[in-house]
């Protein structure tokens, strides 16, 4: 049997670009999309086409930009080079703001089954302090476009943790995001970086200014409460969590996201786009989307870097990822992969997990207590070699 | 051999960034002392840290061989000197070396207060000032009103005043010119007894202590037995020469000319600055005047994070000491950060510097305790005073009769308009003001005299922020007096944090106490439970903060697959707690052991 692969594809452009992404975006440069979507076409020919395509995953930036046929193109070219119909998920994040509307029967058409809809809020005192583009009408409006275009999956994001939302605020956001129906949610804390890492894109000098502002007005305490009222809240209403940020409706989990924390092989296509051969190797291209365009007309994948994982980083990754998985790890999987109990490798950490409640083990699965996935990142840490 | 009179010896004074360095640099190239392809940027100041501070920590000598323009090579040493208050008497010793100085400003800058001093130390020392003015390259240079400057401020005539531009090379062999014109040539008798200042010296593994020296009379063979008068130590010659800038051995120095010596010797404390060298067989009968013994005045305990790598500070902290003789360090302990080692210090750039060396250098991760200054205190029903110089170990209250600690006669050179702030800043921090004397119409000289231990807490920095930068300090230690001092202790979650003790004056007890919970609170990071924060005199609580507990540290979803930034970001806060000194169950950061520094950042 051959071994699953899934493919991520990023459209890093925006029409607006939000002062809180760190991610690979791009504004104005709608003129390149065309451009744009023949590299993309192009990389996926040169770059190898290993195992057997299961998902594909449109991010972004704004991927809803494209238009049908761009993205019809690009499943096509990706179907034809694994030469396989065994691809059962490919998810599209939409922006929900009408002056963008993608032509939602078309990428249905397209062979787009799941759209990820970047609502946010539900509020428009949220969006506003957002300084998103699109308001919650919009985004009420475009979800029901996208259903009635026969999307059966849709999910969508809600941020927490905005300044100005209090704990009522956010029921109320999560109430009108459950009565439009989703068939998954992803909720997200506001999170501003103001001295941003050597690996995110570095922020425009307006958006470092505009966090400056908001991060004093943020409050740690509150977006504990946020989450834990959103745990108890999409319980009751069936929704399962099944991850940090994710809750789904039965059998409407991102089966591509759960590649990555199952740490299965994937091959990114685009400017800053990451790739790993299942194995030992990740690699990623330029985020520079002018040297990413050269660098794929000259008929080379722009790589920007790569690493070299050890056997110690690999068992961290491990650990890391899957206990981002509301299930946890599964001690025999790590043991039949590692070659030791992770509660015997990892003895230390997994004791003080334990001491402070934020860990769990019972029996062959190791987990993050509730208290522990609020606390995920001083968990993760002990673990690291 | 080169005869005294075409000898000259020089050292350039320049405020920090001013240009001294790109124009020592310079000197080296136009004298081919340093070919264009070798030079290394910066070529006089040697150690990594110089470097990147662009601070001068040791002196260094270079000779420079210069065709001058009236057909005669001239060997012209330059005698390089630090830039910095503590290190005031290094600079002495140094200008004590030469006859002359070139004073470089910033063509865009001006004369700055630091540059001040120095030019005093060299007025007062009658040598002959080259007055330059740097970096008329740039567009914002305005060489006319450095001018006017240098004539009110130094009574220096625009006539003399250099114009260069170091980075360029306009203007350098002016300055060599001048160098050979104006500075004179060193007095020297080459047949009186031997005397020889010694302006700087370092450790050699091989050579042992190297003297850097200027001949003031007499004459140095390879091979002699030499005594250094102060100390009395003796060794016979086993290399003698001068650099260029790499060292170059001879077969003999004399008077009026400046090299090294090899000595053998296996302490820099044998063969210390403002030392006179002799000869050990027909030694002079007076040694050169001026000879200090340095004095240790700011104390600060220094431990290895991981008590592990105490072998390995131990080890650096002995090296440093071969080549460091204002530094003092004694094997000390500490309830809360374990086995470390009490430091005494010079000044406290004197201990930041060697703090970031044993970091550098040794690859050493260490917590430093607030500075401190020594006590003298006298308990009841003893004879003998005590002297305390770690807080920690202050005795209880009620045992002590009397507490004295060190004073200092400061001075502070500022412009006029900041004379409130800084009146203001002194008294503060139970300054004594003295008198105000007038440099000229803008500039005054504001004499006071203050506790030592108020002086080593951010004065320097108040002193700077208050005073946009202009003002200077300096100070001399003149003596213990009695005071009225407590100690005041830290309690974390209830434990007492022996390291964050401090001695103060009870006038100040409760603001300090509340200050210092306050910046604590700032800097110890939320954990998972509350941590109250407390100040004390005795048993007595008087201040109290609490941190609350950390409710959520979690990173957002890994976009697009990019599990490699998820993961450094976790491995980069791993190493921040690895920085961290866990006390009972709580981290605490290294900054936090130096919250007293910055208490006045927040409390005003």
């Amino acid at each position: 049997m051959t071994a699953p692969h899934h493919l991520y594809v990023h459209v890093p452009f925006c029409r607006l670009v939000c002062a809180y992404c760190d991610f690979v975006t791009v504004g104005g440069r709608a003129d390149d999309i065309p451009r744009y979507t023949d590299a993309l076409l192009a990389e996926i020919d040169i770059r190898p086409a290993p195992g057997e395509l299961r998902t594909i995953y449109f991010g972004g930036g704004t991927p809803s930009l494209l238009a049908a046929e761009q993205v019809a193109a690009i499943i096509d070219t990706a179907l034809g080079r694994w030469g396989g119909t065994t691809v059962d998920e490919v998810t599209l994040e939409a922006n929900p703001s009408a002056r963008e509307a993608p032509g939602w029967a078309g990428l249905r058409a397209a062979g787009v089954t799941r759209i990820s809809l970047g609502v946010q809020s539900l509020r428009d005192e949220d969006l506003h302090a957002l300084a998103r583009g699109h308001t919650a009408r919009e985004a009420r409006e475009a979800f029901a476009a996208a259903r009635s275009a026969a999307f059966d999956n849709i999910s969508i994001d809600l941020i927490y943790g905005i300044p100005g939302q209090s704990l009522d605020d956010w029921r109320e956001g999560l109430e009108m995001a459950i009565a439009l129906d989703p068939d998954h949610l992803s909720c997200y804390a506001l999170q501003l970086a103001l001295e941003p890492d050597e690996w995110a894109a570095p922020p425009r000098p307006g958006a470092l200014r505009w966090r400056t502002r908001m991060v004093p007005r943020q409050d740690e305490s509150l977006a504990a409460d946020q989450y834990r009222l959103a745990e108890r809240f999409l319980a009751d209403r069936g929704y399962q969590h099944y991850e940090l940020s994710s809750w789904a409706r039965p059998g409407r989990q991102s089966r591509h996201n759960a590649a990555y924390w199952a740490r299965r092989a994937y091959t990114g296509v685009g400017a800053g786009a990451h790739s790993y051969d299942g194995g030992a190797v990740r690699s990623w291209n330029t985020r520079d989307i002018d040297a990413y365009l050269a660098g794929i007309e000259s008929g080379e994948r722009p790589l920007a870097g790569h690493e070299t994982l050890d056997e110690d980083t690999r068992a961290f990754e491990a650990v890391a990822l899957g206990l981002r998985r509301v299930d946890g790890i599964s001690r025999r999987a790590f043991e039949a992969e590692f070659g030791t109990d992770p509660m015997e490798r990892y003895a230390d950490a997994v004791a003080d997990g334990r001491r402070t409640e934020l860990l769990e083990a019972d029996g062959d699965v190791l987990r993050l207590s509730a208290r522990g996935r609020l606390l995920a990142s001083e968990v993760l840490v002990a673990f690291a070699p | 051999m080169i005869p005294p009179e075409r000898i000259r010896n020089f050292s350039i004074v320049a405020h920090i960034d001013h240009g001294k360095s790109t124009l020592a640099d310079r000197l080296l190239e136009v004298t081919h002392t340093v070919e264009g392809r070798q030079m290394q940027s910066q070529v006089l100041d040697s150690m990594d840290l110089e470097r990147e501070k662009g601070i001068t920590i040791k002196a260094r000598a270079v000779r420079l061989h210069y065709d001058a323009a009236d057909g005669q090579t001239y060997a012209l040493n330059l005698i390089d000197t630090p830039g910095h208050v503590d290190f005031t008497y290094e600079v002495s010793r140094s200008l004590q070396a030469c006859e002359g100085a070139i004073l470089v400003v910033d063509a865009t800058q001006g004369i700055e207060a630091q540059t001040l001093a120095n030019v005093h130390l060299a007025m007062a020392q009658n040598l002959t000032i080259i007055p330059v003015i740097n970096k008329i390259d740039l567009p914002s240079a305005d060489p006319e009103m450095v001018m006017d400057e240098l004539e009110e401020t130094l009574a220096i005539p625009r006539e003399e005043v250099l114009l260069v531009s170091a980075k360029e090379g306009t203007g350098v062999t002016e300055i060599l010119e001048a160098i050979v014109s104006r500075v004179p040539a060193p007095a020297a008798d080459a047949r009186a007894p031997l005397r020889a200042l010694v302006f700087d010296s370092h450790y050699d593994q091989y050579k042992g202590v190297v003297a850097y020296v200027r001949l003031a009379a007499g004459t140095l063979h390879d091979h002699d037995r030499i005594r250094f008068m102060a100390t009395g130590a003796e060794s016979e010659i086993l290399e003698l020469g001068y650099f260029r800038p790499q060292p170059v051995p001879t077969k003999r120095l004399t008077a009026g000319e400046v090299g090294y010596v090899a000595t053998g010797l296996k302490s820099i404390r044998e063969a210390q600055v403002g030392d006179t060298l002799t000869d050990a067989v027909a030694p002079a009968p007076e040694p050169l005047p001026g000879y200090k013994e340095p004095l240790p005045l700011v104390f600060a305990g220094l431990y290895p994070l991981r008590g592990d790598d105490y072998p390995e500070l131990r080890d650096a902290l002995d090296k440093l000491h071969l080549n460091d003789a204002g530094f003092v360090y004694e094997p000390e302990s500490s309830a809360a950060l374990g086995f470390g080692f009490r430091c005494g210090f010079l000044g406290l750039l004197h201990m930041e510097i060697t703090q970031e060396r044993l970091e550098r250098e040794f690859d050493l991760d260490l917590i430093a305790s607030a500075p401190s200054v020594e006590y003298h205190v006298k308990l009841l029903h003893r004879e003998h005073e005590i002297e305390v110089d770690n807080p920690a170990q202050m005795p209880d209250v009620g045992e002590i009769e009397r507490i004295s600690e060190p004073w200092v006669a400061a001075q502070v050179i500022t412009p006029t308009e900041y004379i409130g702030p800084l009146m203001e800043l002194a008294t503060g921090r139970r300054g004594e003001f003295q008198n105000m004397e007038y440099l000229d119409p803008t500039r005054v000289n504001l004499h006071f005299e203050m506790p030592l231990g108020e002086l080593i807490i951010d004065f320097y920095d108040q002193l700077k922020s208050r005073s946009s930068g202009y003002a200077s300090l300096d100070y001399q230690y003149i003596g213990y007096r009695e005071g009225d001092l407590v100690k005041l202790d830290v309690l974390v979650s209830g434990e007492p944090v022996d390291a964050l003790s401090l001695i103060v004056h009870r006038s100040n007890a409760y603001r300090s106490g509340k200050a210092l919970v306050e910046k604590l609170k700032e800097l110890i990071p939320r954990q998972m439970f509350e941590v109250p924060v407390q100040a004390a005199i005795g048993s007595h609580i008087i201040s109290r903060e609490t941190i609350r507990a950390m409710r959520k540290n979690v990173l957002a979803k890994c976009y697009g697959g990019d599990v490699t930034r998820k993961r450094k970001l976790l491995e980069k806060q791993k190493e921040g707690k690895q920085r961290m000194k866990r006390i009972g169950s709580v981290e605490i950061p290294q900054e936090a052991f130096l919250a007293v520094l910055r208490m006045n950042e927040s409390a005003g």
